[in-house]
């Protein structure tokens, strides 16, 4: 027996030729098949005359019409409002671009118990110790010649990276690498340098840089512009003013 | 019949005055109520318009017939979910609540870990084949597979069938 699906498409004259003329002479020769051709006729003459056509049109086109407007009306302001954020937000707020940027060190830390927390930077830290205990310094904190000062790092996982500073007089003073060159750092729990280091009488400033990149690098102080501007160098830093002399006055 | 259909246009009319009366009975088959089925024969040729851009009607009685089927699939299952179908009577609901990847219904019966992780597809593909009876040939020209393709996924689904009766 035809199937009912075959019949419509019979109906509608979307059938191969082959298969056109086949039902045709069926059609012709088994009364059942009429009856059945038959009825789906008549079902469709009652269909319109149930829902004539023209008024259903009508709806059909004022639903369509009626999409593609509020398509228009909040799909595209919702699209050219997505892409002004992503053009735009990196100058009207540059301070979020960063968030947007990789770092050359996958971002993740530990924390002081030696617990990975991802989502952190390699950072570091600059302590200044008082006479009973030692407080953190923020940028532009004011110290003084003299301050003995502890600083602290660490890295998410392991890489290349070395803490150095530069005074008011344009002197580079290593804290920690080798020879000039950036040390392997393991991965771990917040590390303190080995030496506390005491400020000497330059003025101005003293700017703490900790470098930090996936590959082996070394600084050259005459080309140390070139060196921060790497992007394969992850650079973070901290600037201190110095009380006695320039910023501080 | 590719191209656009705008409001007046012949060719839309055309293809509504031809195909609405079957693309109605179809949904009028697989929902069993008539005010349904219309509703959802409005929304095949609604839709038809507000894709004609990307639409191509060449071959309109299949893609009508897969839209319909699909929407009445969606139709059936949302009635399931709000208790209206028991889908544990009949094959078109059980179809109908398949899970697909993009939708995370519960897996509660044998054709919801049957049809686990198979294409979006394979509902009208199943309703198509199991239900109106179209062979493989038939089935993959209607949805547009190879008929290796349309085979390949129906003969995964009766390997996972032996397997789940089998366990059960």
């Amino acid at each position: 027996m035809i199937p009912d699906w075959k019949l419509e498409r019979f109906l509608v004259n979307n059938l191969s030729k082959a298969e056109m003329e086949d039902i045709r002479r069926e059609e012709l020769s088994d009364e059942f098949l009429h009856a059945r051709l038959e009825t789906l006729r008549k079902k469709n003459a009652e269909f319109f005359e149930k829902h004539p056509a023209d008024l259903e049109l009508f709806e059909i086109r004022s639903k369509a019409e009626g999409r593609k407007v509020v398509a228009k009306r909040y799909y595209k302001p919702l699209l050219v409002a997505a892409l002004f954020l992503i053009v735009l937000m990196p100058v009207f707020a540059p301070d979020i671009l960063p968030l947007w940027k990789k770092s050359t060190v996958e971002v993740s830390a530990y924390t002081e118990d030696g617990l990975r927390v991802k989502g952190l930077a390699p950072r570091f830290e600059v302590w200044k110790k008082t006479q009973d205990s030692a407080v953190i310094l923020t940028e532009k904190s004011e110290v003084r010649a003299g301050d003995e000062l502890q600083v602290r790092y660490l890295v998410p996982e392991k890489c290349y990276g070395m803490i150095f500073s530069m005074d008011g007089r344009g002197s580079v003073t290593f804290h920690l690498s080798d020879g000039g060159s950036a040390l392997s750092l393991e991965p771990g729990k917040m590390r303190a340098l080995d030496f506390a280091y005491k400020l000497d009488d330059a003025p101005y400033f003293e700017k703490f840089y900790f470098l930090v990149s996936a590959n082996r690098f070394t600084l050259d102080v005459k080309n140390l512009d070139s060196l921060l501007k790497d992007k394969g160098i992850r650079v973070e830093s901290l600037s201190l003013r110095k009380a006695d002399k320039g910023w501080g006055k | 019949m590719k191209g656009p259909m705008n409001t007046g246009n012949f060719k839309f009319d055309s293809l509504y005055r031809t195909f609405s009366p079957m693309v109605f009975r179809r949904c009028l088959a697989l929902l069993k109520e008539e005010a349904e089925a219309f509703d959802v024969m409005q929304e095949v040729f609604v839709r038809v318009l507000t894709r004609e851009d990307s639409l191509d009607l060449n071959a309109p009685s299949s893609l009508l017939w897969t839209s319909a089927t699909r929407l009445c699939l969606n139709r059936i299952r949302d009635k399931t979910r709000r208790g209206l179908v028991d889908s544990t009577d009949a094959l078109l609901p059980q179809i109908a609540n398949l899970k697909d990847e993009f939708d995370g219904y519960e897996r509660s019966n044998m054709f919801f870990q049957l049809f686990s992780g198979e294409p979006v597809s394979s509902r009208t593909i199943a309703v198509l084949h199991y239900v109106d009876g179209m062979t493989l040939e038939e089935t993959a020209k209607e949805v547009g597979l190879s008929v290796s393709g349309v085979r390949k996924r129906l003969g995964s689904l009766q390997t996972k069938l032996k397997i789940l009766e089998a366990v059960k």
